[in-house]
């Protein structure tokens, strides 16, 4: 049976579309933990995109290139100072009164909470596939990613790994009796985790962004008044849309082509 | 936490007192340092310090450890010292705010929120820097204790540690008045014939409202 309406966009329009789509997606927010070496670090964070060019690949794939990711992290790991522990000898001091012996006083170190706020982004290229569905009575075409594309963490990573040092330094600052232990500290918690902790954290964190990503670029209710009601005898008419799909046509140029039956 | 304050007897902190005379000297340990609180339970089942007429035997130092459960308890709760002898106070980990040791044998009060005389405040300091302390029971007494950072030698610094510097203070005045130590040593001040003061950091005291070139931050 032949399509009651076809319309078509084409890779220019195309683009116009999932822009659009972007900025109704909006930002949106994570929370969870991983780890960093032997620390745990709790996170949140939030993500949004922008930006990208679309080419249109038959039958039925959208790639976009140079998609922008724009995500703000923050992280607050607990660190365990405890090996740091020492005591301070018995002091033993004349005075006035006879020669004053002070207990020995043991110091242990608190395990400290340092939080790290970073934002950054970072451009990913992926193929998306075209969902139809029909969900509560509204007709939705989505583009959804086909696959998690290697995201290039390298700098991103670098410039987190230097926030957290020095958030960690800063932290470390503030306890007492911390000084001649600062840098034996500071060498001990930055051995404990480097580049490859930070980029597998920060690789989790952003999967979950872009695994599943998914834009909306078009909606249309199943049931649509085209004819209002005209008292006292005519009722509205309302058109149905039983069936709705896409897909990529390619001719003289490629077209991202809706298909409607009604 | 480490907080120069003497009216807070602290972990890092002693609070000793050289008993002279026989007699009983019953206390309270409060968290407040007004007077108020310290006289809550005083007369009662409280702690307390006997002292025995001199023995003749050299002298001994006797320690009480502070701690916080039920309240602040003092372990062991019955010292029994001869005349001449120390009585150290400190806390253990549990003890969190402080404590102030005030009670009275016979006719003298020994309170470590008002130190008079055989009184002998001990502070561990944590951090670097400029430390001005006062008395914040508004005698004119003052000093500075300034606290650098050790270098990377760290057997060396640790016994160094064992090193106190002491601050004689008779009445209002302190000597030396400027004192300079390493982080983790302790500075152990022995007052003497004073009108009832504290060690307190000036950071810790209300501006008198008037320029105050004394007046310093770490």
């Amino acid at each position: 049976m032949a399509t009651d309406i076809i319309a078509a966009i084409d890779q220019t329009a195309a683009n116009t579309v999932l822009h659009a789509a972007e900025s109704a997606l909006g930002t949106l927010s994570k929370t969870g933990t991983g780890s960093l070496g032997p620390f745990i670090a709790g996170w949140k964070a939030s993500a949004s995109f922008t930006g990208g060019s679309v080419a249109l690949e038959a039958p039925d794939t959208v790639s976009i290139d140079h998609l922008r990711v724009n995500y703000s992290l923050n992280l607050k790991l607990g660190i365990d100072l405890s090996f740091l522990d020492f005591c301070i000898p018995q002091v033993c001091i004349w005075t006035p009164w006879g020669t004053l012996c002070t207990p020995t006083i043991c110091v242990t170190f608190p395990t400290i909470s340092v939080t790290v706020p970073f934002s950054t982004s970072l451009d990913l290229s992926a193929n998306f596939g075209i969902l139809v569905k029909l969900t509560g009575g509204t007709w939705i075409v989505d583009v959804v990613i086909q696959s998690v594309p290697t995201l290039d963490l390298g700098a991103a990573a670098t410039l987190l790994l230097t926030a957290i040092g020095a958030a960690i330094s800063l932290a470390l600052l503030a306890v007492p009796f911390i000084g001649p232990f600062l840098s034996i500290a500071a060498a001990v918690i930055t051995a404990a985790f480097g580049i490859a902790e930070v980029t597998g954290l920060l690789g989790s964190i952003l999967t979950l962004f872009v695994s599943g990503l998914t834009f909306k670029v078009w909606t249309h209710a199943q049931t649509f008044q085209v004819l209002p009601a005209s008292p006292p005898f005519t009722p509205a008419v309302h058109v149905l849309v039983t069936s709705v799909t896409a897909g990529v046509r390619a001719t003289t140029k490629n077209e991202l082509v809706l298909s409607v039956d009604i | 936490m480490n907080t120069l304050d003497s009216r807070f007897v602290r972990l890092g902190d002693c609070f000793a007192h050289r008993f002279s005379a026989a007699g009983t000297f019953r206390y309270t340990l409060s968290v407040i340092p007004s007077a108020f609180g310290a006289h809550h339970h005083e007369g009662g089942n409280g702690p307390t310090v006997t002292v025995t007429p001199a023995s003749g035997a050299p002298q001994a130092t006797h320690y009480v450890t502070v701690s916080a459960g039920d309240g602040l308890i003092a372990s062991p709760d019955r010292v029994t010292v001869s005349a001449g002898d120390l009585v150290v106070w400190s806390p253990d980990k549990s003890v969190t705010l402080g404590f102030r040791v005030r009670g009275r044998i016979e006719d003298q009060v020994v309170d470590s929120g008002s130190m008079r005389t055989e009184s002998i405040y001990t502070h561990a300091f944590g951090s670097a820097g400029r430390y001005q302390w006062r008395d914040a029971n508004g005698s004119p007494l003052k000093g500075e204790i300034r606290v650098t950072t050790p270098n990377d030698d760290h057997e060396a610094w640790l016994e160094h540690l064992k090193d106190g510097a002491l601050v004689h203070v008779r009445g209002h005045q302190a000597e030396p008045k400027s004192v300079e130590i390493t982080v983790g040593q302790t500075v152990v001040w022995a007052v003497e014939d004073a009108p009832g003061v504290t060690v307190t950091d000036v950071t810790l005291l209300p501006r008198d409202g008037k320029e105050d070139s004394d007046v310093g931050r770490h």
